[in-house]
């Protein structure tokens, strides 16, 4: 019995001893009385150092010392606590966490006089606690999207990630299918993902589209993961999402630009920019796509092109080389004026929306964007009609876009430039040369291989001074002084050399050339052979001298003189002709070229003074001996006399007519309005004509009305004149009319009316093909007067640009062949 | 006789001039250069001044510039004649000084007629 006593004694201090949890017992002043080895091993104490010796609350850390005190005192009352959290102290430093529970011992009277306690190390348990909150922020806070799902589908947990990519907050989805989030188009993958899900199957870098709570369609790459309970049983799946949209929207942006680059390499500048506008409607889901040039004065637009669906579906109305006014443009030049993208999505309550052009489908929604060159805005590119509201990812979408197009452009249309100005130099009759700032040729055309004998390969890399004769020594270290200090030389004649020895007398204008820098990289030196102008002008000066010693002479024989002005007149005649083919050729590249639109004026300006100087003479000293202020004039002499002032007047029609026209041409003519009555301008015009009227047995008939003007009067004068002495030349019997009429025009632009001033005769009359070619310049139409009747061939031309340039009116022709013409100028009766 | 200063440096139309002016009852004072034609500006008081622009060393422009700063008050009337009918001249010669622009040819017959209507003389 005994020693089945001491045997259960010593089970039992066995268990108390190596209990996995630790057992202790504290006196009334918390001085530990017994512990058990588990406990004491925890600690690292011997139990010699701590019965009798220390204090529980010795072996706690501060913050457990305060959940002592806060406790105790409960304890005491009630007697026992429980599954209390302490921290205990090793004895080397370290922490313990336990989990403490005790009960009070009270003497009879109920004094308590000790405690016992269990104590369970938490070590693990607290570890794992730690982990569980560090990953349940790690999957809150993460980027990703991370939703668990049962095998079903149906979501059970959504983390912030996901909040932010799909837009539905953990309240608004849990619970429901995961196919809320699969477009129509994409819901037979959601079975497919289950199935894999539910055999235990991982899915990795899956890349799928998405839809968002706001309808927005969004590229997602999946990673799908089963989750198994302890014994293996699928209980669910987690999915792992990525918003890949940015991504992927680079990526094709990146495809579309390398595609556009290739295409551009084979495809004209219209093609280009609308495949651009197709690739930008796909990429941004428009149904519209538009691109226009603004020019460089910010406010011309020129529509470049359409996308081809809009062509097809949406703008039936004529587009392509359509000039805007900025000003007067509806709510897509917005981006204009506030120079950055601007995004429409509620296009139909814009206040400031205008009317779209007849045959224009309505517009829902609308993005612009501008794209930059250095400070100015040099084009836009705009769409519309995205199914959803466009974003700040469309606008990236396509200013990226618009800018490589006008990259594009810009380089197509400096080497369409370059090739032109290629072909212009080539072709040009006159010798182009450039040179280094040394004076070394760079390079030859066409011209100079003709004007100077040299084939470019012979004189490529030689000193231009080999065309300088060895009597101009100094030309050279002229020429090359002012190129190297930029400063152009301009019609300095002089003579070169030809390869053959002989001289050439030319007009020769150098430019300097700098680089975008503004370095002075070498010149171009455009020289012209002016043998024949020098020769025409000696010819003009012999005639004149030849002209006046007749005077003092008084000699009769002026028939002669006659038949020599005749033969400069026809020598002048060739030079307008040489000048006619001069401007068509500088028309050409009038608008690339602006140095040669300076050249003609500056040759038309020299010619006219040239001319001019002798026919004052010619004509001046004509009527000084006609008006016999020198002495008397015989009869003959006197019809004689009248033929000279005659012919010289005509010249000076002519170069007139030739000045005009250059001015029009180079838009250097302007409008000087002032008041004035029709009926009076008329019957001006009418008197000028109404002798040679007469001399012709011709009937005039006028119907004029009065009517104040407010006008060119000059230049109106000159209209009408032209006119009648036209219907003059080719009327030989019945007559002219002339009738005014005005019409009220309601209109902005014309609110005063329009006038209508026709000439009609019963002349020669104009076959139906030739009338197109009857505001021609140099166009004499084969007619039985052509040889007997004068003309400059400028007369109509020059009408018609007047009117149209400085009257801003109109004219208009009707004829029958045989019969007559009737030639009708229409004007505003107020300029504007 | 009342004097008139015609600065032109082509002998031609200052030969037709001169027939102008003398049929009119002027005598002609003539001036080839710019220099000469201010200087007799200064010293002869013409009635009127006949000015080419287009003049061998200093133009009609400069010439008019400086008769119009010797003046006291800017009254004797200068008539510009000119070929250079481009555009811009007019408002050039205007801006220079001139009274009144004609362009070359000039016609004799009625020169004196267009000068006196220009500066408001009654034909006598």
């Amino acid at each position: 019995m005994k020693s089945a006593l001491r045997t259960t004694t010593e089970e039992l201090a066995d268990l108390y001893n190596n209990a996995p949890c630790g057992y202790h017992s504290l006196d009334k002043d918390g001085v530990f009385i017994r512990i058990n080895d588990t406990e004491l091993r925890w600690l690292g104490y011997s139990r010699e150092e701590v019965i009798g010796k220390m204090k529980f609350h010795d072996l706690i850390t501060d913050r457990s010392l305060k959940t002592f005190q806060d406790n105790f005192p409960q304890f005491k009352v009630r007697g026992w606590i429980h599954d209390l959290e302490f921290e205990m102290v090793r004895k080397d430093g370290s922490i313990l966490p336990v989990l403490l529970s005790a009960s009070a011992v009270t003497d009879p009277d109920g004094n308590y006089i000790m405690s016992r306690s269990t104590v369970y190390d938490i070590t693990e348990r607290k570890r794992a606690e730690r982990e569980v909150v560090q990953l349940a922020a790690i999957v809150e806070f993460s980027d990703d999207a991370i939703i668990g799902k049962t095998p079903d589908g149906i979501i059970t947990s959504w983390n912030k990630g996901a909040e932010r990519i799909y837009g539905y907050t953990a309240d608004e989805i849990v619970g429901k299918p995961i196919s809320t989030l699969v477009p129509a188009d994409h819901a037979d993958e959601v079975p497919q993902i289950l199935d894999k899900i539910r055999r235990g199957e991982h899915i990795e870098h899956y890349e799928t589209v998405r839809r968002r709570k706001d309808g927005e369609l969004i590229e997602m790459s999946l990673a799908i993961s089963p989750i198994r309970e302890t014994e293996g049983k699928i209980t669910g799946a987690s999915t792992i999402g990525r918003d890949i949209t940015a991504q992927k929207r680079i990526e094709s942006i990146n495809m579309a630009r390398l595609r556009l680059l290739q295409f551009a390499a084979t495809h004209t500048l219209d093609e280009l920019l609308e495949t651009t506008l197709n690739e930008v409607e796909v990429l941004t889901g428009s149904l519209i796509g538009f691109y226009h040039f603004l020019e460089a004065d910010q406010k011309t637009l020129s529509l470049q092109n359409w996308s081809t669906r809009t062509k097809k579906e949406y703008c039936l109305a004529e587009g392509k080389g359509r000039h805007y006014n900025v000003s007067e443009a509806g709510v897509w030049v917005d981006c204009i004026h506030e120079r950055r993208p601007v995004i429409h999505n509620d296009y139909s309550s814009l206040p400031h929306r205008k009317g779209l052009p007849a045959g224009h489908s309505p517009v829902v929604r609308e993005l612009v964007v501008p794209v930059f060159r250095r400070e100015s805005i040099v084009a836009i590119l705009g769409v519309g009609n995205k199914p959803r509201d466009y974003t700040t990812h469309d606008v990236e979408t396509v200013s990226l876009l618009a800018d490589l197009a006008w990259e594009v452009v810009e380089r197509k249309r400096i080497e369409e430039a370059l090739s032109l100005l290629a072909a212009i130099v080539e072709f040009s009759d006159d010798a182009i040369i450039g040179i280094s700032p040394e004076g070394t040729i760079v390079s030859w055309n066409r011209g100079a291989e003709r004007l100077y004998g040299y084939p470019a390969e012979e004189v490529k890399v030689c000193p231009v001074s080999i065309l300088i004769p060895d009597d101009h020594p100094e030309e050279m270290a002229y020429i090359l002084d002012h190129v190297r200090q930029g400063k152009p030389i301009e019609r300095h004649e002089t003579v070169r050399l030809r390869k053959d020895g002989s001289r050439v007398e030319v007009s020769v204008t150098i430019s300097p050339i700098c680089d975008s820098g503004g370095k002075i990289i070498g010149a171009s030196t455009i020289a012209r052979d002016i043998t024949g102008l020098k020769k025409a002008e000696i010819e003009l000066r012999k005639l004149n001298e030849e002209l006046e010693l007749r005077v003092i002479e008084r000699t009769a024989d002026l028939n002669r003189r006659s038949t020599e002005l005749s033969e400069s007149q026809q020598a002048l005649m060739n030079i307008v002709e040489d000048l006619n083919e001069k401007t068509d050729e500088l028309e050409g590249a009038n608008t690339k070229l602006k140095e040669f639109d300076r050249l003609k004026s500056m040759f038309i300006a020299s010619m006219s003074h040239e001319l001019r100087t002798p026919l004052n003479s010619i004509i001046g000293f004509s009527s000084v001996i006609l008006n016999e202020w020198i002495g008397p004039v015989n009869a003959e002499q006197k019809e004689n006399l009248a033929i000279i002032l005659r012919c010289g007047k005509h010249l000076l029609n002519l170069i007139n007519d030739v000045i005009d026209v250059s001015k029009i041409e180079a838009g250097k003519i302007e409008s000087v309005a002032e008041e004035f009555d029709l009926y009076d301008l008329i019957s001006e015009a009418v008197g000028l004509v109404r002798k040679d009227m007469e001399e012709k047995g011709l009937d005039l008939q006028v119907a004029a009305t009065h009517q104040q003007m407010h006008m060119d009067r000059r230049r109106l004068l000159q209209c009408v004149l032209n006119l009648l002495s036209n219907a003059l030349k080719f009327t030989e019997h019945g007559g002219l009319t002339v009738e005014t009429r005005i019409m009220p025009c309601p209109g902005e632009a014309l609110e005063a009316g329009v006038a209508e001033i026709s000439v009609t005769d019963t002349g020669i009359g104009i076959r139906e093909e030739d009338l197109p070619k009857m505001f021609q310049p140099f166009v004499r139409l084969a007619s039985p007067l052509q040889a007997t009747v004068p003309g400059t061939g400028l007369g109509l031309y020059l009408t018609r640009k007047l009117a149209a340039e400085v009257l801003k009116g109109d004219i208009l022709l009707t004829s029958e062949y045989g019969k007559g013409s009737r030639f009708t100028l229409r004007i505003p009766v107020r300029l504007p | 006789m009342k004097k008139v200063l015609v600065v032109e440096d082509n002998k031609d139309n200052m030969r037709l001039i001169t027939y102008a002016l003398q049929k009119d009852g002027y005598e002609v004072i003539p001036a080839e250069t710019g220099e000469e034609g201010v200087e007799l500006a200064i010293r002869e008081r013409p009635f009127f001044i006949i000015m080419d622009i287009n003049l061998p060393g200093i133009d009609g422009l400069e010439a008019t510039r400086r008769i119009r700063a010797s003046e006291a008050d800017g009254s004797v009337p200068i008539i510009a004649i000119t070929s250079y009918a481009m555009f811009g001249d007019r408002d050039r010669v205007l801006q220079a000084g001139c009274t009144a622009y004609f362009e070359k040819p000039i016609d004799p017959l009625t020169i004196v007629e267009r000068i006196h209507k220009a500066i408001g003389v009654k034909c006598e």
